[in-house]
């Protein structure tokens, strides 16, 4: 072949592919990016990043879905200060074992030496070791984690196990009651609160949360994750208000368990004065206040006003007025047509030009509450 | 002369009486929890059923995972009776075949086929003849809707099994645009013949006028085998302004009959109500329509269907098993439409 016929076979196959190319991802590509495709010049997380999850943003339901805690870090961080071990162990072994690591801890019964070498070094092993009514807990916790935590297929036939999980929840609430150790019996409780949950007796698991869990002393966060499934049971229970207040103090109580409070709070669908009717001191009320404000994509003063009202020192005020920032530059700031790419790019309306003066001026009227609102704020330096 | 008497005779017996078809009354179940409830046993063994037509789930697609689903799928609290075998019922709602590809008909079929499997285990049965599938399918989901049924024919799991699917009136009368579906036989489903949603006096469930402009003429040349479905329930259409506003689950006979709630119309099914009622989520002025069905109804039903269908061995099936509604016939009454057919 003539050294003219190959280059010309090369480059043409080249420029197919190039072009080629570049043609299928026109046609595939760009999805729109929900923290890029509008123009903003405040950033929606500059009071800190507490709420980020509920920071203003055009085009999704929530800024993020991540909590801003983790509960398995939490957890672990609790189990190594009770036994005394590094919580990184305890996260390795609870969190993260793969299932071959899994298989030879289900079997482990406290004697550390028949488990491989690197498990020996753990030092929550060594731990439980020690400690056998820990260890007794941690095998029945283990017990109740496949009726937990199911695989989510609505084709799976087969229905929860409610027999099992109840008859669990009746042996934990049997230890509960004899368990001397306080951080065991709290646990306990809340494996007896959860599994009656699980099961559908609802009224047993209010019984469990209302006698073991409310009373405890201690600060550890799983009241707050008995709290949740004691919500959750309000609400079957039918009393969708109560459960959405009990649902606002999750929220404020257990940063890894936020977006979960704040969705089901929302699942019950009470006006904010239901949950207020529930509300005694001025902190829950001003969190019910921030749980309505982050729910609406309107402007919203009000809200706003009363959390600043309720709670002025809280980071919650700052998180809604800068909500209010970014609202203001959706309504206000006119794409031009290079930014002009996102929903308007595809539906323009044509009657906007109609009442476009009379929508400015309310545009302009809420910048103005806003101004006066952050001068306050600033002058008042509470 | 002998001979042409018998002749004479025999020709009498001949057109002088029609053969008795031999039916077998049972019921749909089409609650999502079965309770093993006292009446409904009871009446279940009064009839001698054999089977009863349980509603495993039904099949919709859903948005927001992108795929079809089992919305609502039954629960056994208790088993069936162990006299009793179970026919499974699946409801598709007829848009899934709207827009679906072969590849989801074939994962439809094979999740479908699973599933009622799995049901029918909970239910305390180790097998079935029969599963039957409910859609009310249109010219334009016909081909889809009839190439699931292949697939479904051919499942390892449905080996040896009946397919049965519901029929509608219209899909008797419009042969032509509904196709026939490619099974054994089929339930023509004798209720929810009217215009619901139409506000007058008609009785949406059963209706006369409807069945004869459907059935008179074409129920005869219907080629597949025919079970037949009457209805026994009841219900309130409610209407306001004149429009379609739903149907009140919250209002039942006794507040119908309340005169200080309800004033009937004249000779009407019709009944408006008198004060504003927040229980049942009603205003003062909104128009109920009342339908119920009478054991002078299904009689004059039966007759009629007697009259057309093909002579065979049929289920009678009436829709639906609940203690309530079966307070509303006696065993009399019950004995008297299935001896009518």
């Amino acid at each position: 072949m003539k050294i003219f016929e190959k280059l010309s076979l090369i480059s043409s196959i080249f420029l197919i592919t190039f072009f080629g190319e570049i043609a299928v991802n026109i046609a595939c590509g760009g999805e729109v990016d929900p923290y890029d495709y509008y123009i903003s010049y405040f950033h929606n997380n500059v009071q800190g990043d507490e709420y980020t999850s509920f920071a203003f943003n055009q085009m999704a339901y929530l800024n993020s879905e991540e909590n801003t805690e983790s509960e398995s870090e939490i957890n672990s961080r609790e189990w190594g200060k009770y036994l005394d071990v590094k919580p990184q162990d305890v996260h390795q072994i609870m969190y993260e074992a793969d299932s071959a690591m899994k298989a030879k801890l289900q079997l482990y019964d406290g004697k550390i030496s028949e488990l491989p070498d690197s498990l020996q070094k753990n030092t929550f092993l060594q731990g439980l070791n020690k400690h056998k009514s820990a260890l007794k807990y941690y095998i029945f916790a283990k017990s109740c984690e496949p009726f937990a935590n199911v695989d989510f297929d609505l084709w799976n036939p087969k229905p929860r196990d409610t027999a099992g999980m109840s008859l669990l929840a009746t042996e934990a609430l049997t230890i509960t009651k004899s368990e001397k150790d306080a951080f065991l019996k709290l646990r306990y409780a809340y494996q007896a609160e959860r599994m009656f949950h699980y099961a559908g007796q609802h009224d047993d698991s209010k019984n469990v949360f209302e006698k073991f869990i409310k009373t405890d002393q201690s600060n550890s966060a799983v009241k707050g994750w008995a709290l949740a499934l004691y919500a959750g049971s309000v609400r079957r229970l039918g009393n969708p208000e109560e459960s959405a207040f009990l649902f606002s103090k999750v929220f404020a109580s257990n940063p890894e368990r936020r977006v979960q409070a704040y969705k089901n709070y929302y699942y019950n669908s009470a006006p904010v004065s239901g949950a207020l009717k529930y509300a005694k001191t001025d902190e829950e009320k001003a969190n019910i206040w921030a749980i309505n404000g982050f729910g609406n994509s309107d402007f919203d003063i009000e809200s706003l006003n009363k959390v600043y009202q309720y709670d002025p020192k809280s980071q919650l005020t700052g998180t809604l007025l800068v909500r209010e920032v970014n609202k203001l530059e959706q309504a206000l700031i006119e794409a031009n047509d290079i930014a002009k790419i996102s929903f308007d790019y595809y539906f323009s309306y044509n009657d906007r030009s109609k009442s476009k003066d009379s929508v400015r001026n309310v545009n302009l009227k809420q910048l103005n509450e806003i101004r006066n609102f952050a001068v306050k704020l600033a002058a008042e330096k509470k | 002369m002998r001979k042409i008497s018998i002749l004479v005779i025999f020709v009498f017996f001949l057109f002088g009486c029609k053969q008795k078809s031999v039916v077998h009354p049972t019921f749909y179940f089409w609650k999502t929890d079965y309770h093993n409830h006292k009446a409904e046993t009871a009446a279940l063994s009064k009839f001698k059923s054999k089977s009863l037509y349980v509603r495993i789930m039904d099949v919709d697609f859903n948005p927001d995972f992108q795929q079809d689903v089992p919305v609502s799928p039954i629960k056994f609290s208790d088993p069936l009776p162990p006299q009793v075998d179970i026919i499974p019922v699946v409801f598709l709602v007829n848009r899934i075949f709207n827009e679906i590809d072969s590849n989801r008909i074939k994962l439809l079929a094979d999740h479908i086929a699973v599933f009622v499997e799995a049901k029918v285990k909970q239910s305390g049965k180790s097998s079935y003849s029969e599963l039957q599938i409910d859609c009310d399918w249109t010219k334009t989901s016909r081909d889809r809707y009839f190439e699931f049924l292949n697939h479904l024919k051919k499942h390892p799991l449905l080996k040896n099994k009946t397919i049965s699917v519901t029929l509608r009136l219209h899909q008797v009368k419009n042969i032509a645009t509904s196709g026939i579906p490619p099974v054994e036989k089929a339930m023509l489903m004798c209720y929810n013949m009217g215009n619901l949603r139409k506000y007058g006096n008609q009785n949406s469930i059963l209706d006369q006028h409807e069945m004869d402009l459907y059935l008179k003429d074409y129920l005869e040349n219907y080629p597949l085998k025919l079970d037949v479905a009457l209805p026994t329930f009841e219900w309130a259409v409610v209407f306001r302004n004149k429009k379609y506003a739903g149907i009140s689950k919250r209002i039942n006979k006794g507040q119908i009959q309340d005169k200080k709630l309800f004033k009937q119309r004249e000779n009407s099914i019709l009944y408006d109500l008198l004060m504003d009622y927040p229980a049942a989520g009603l205003k003062r002025g909104d128009v109920i329509r009342w339908e119920e069905i009478t054991t002078e109804d299904l009689l004059a039903t039966s007759s009629f269907l007697s009259r057309y269908l093909k002579p065979e061995e049929r289920n009678l099936v009436f829709y639906h098993l609940d203690t309530d509604l079966l307070k509303h016939f006696t065993d009399e009454d019950f004995r008297k439409v299935i001896a009518n057919f």
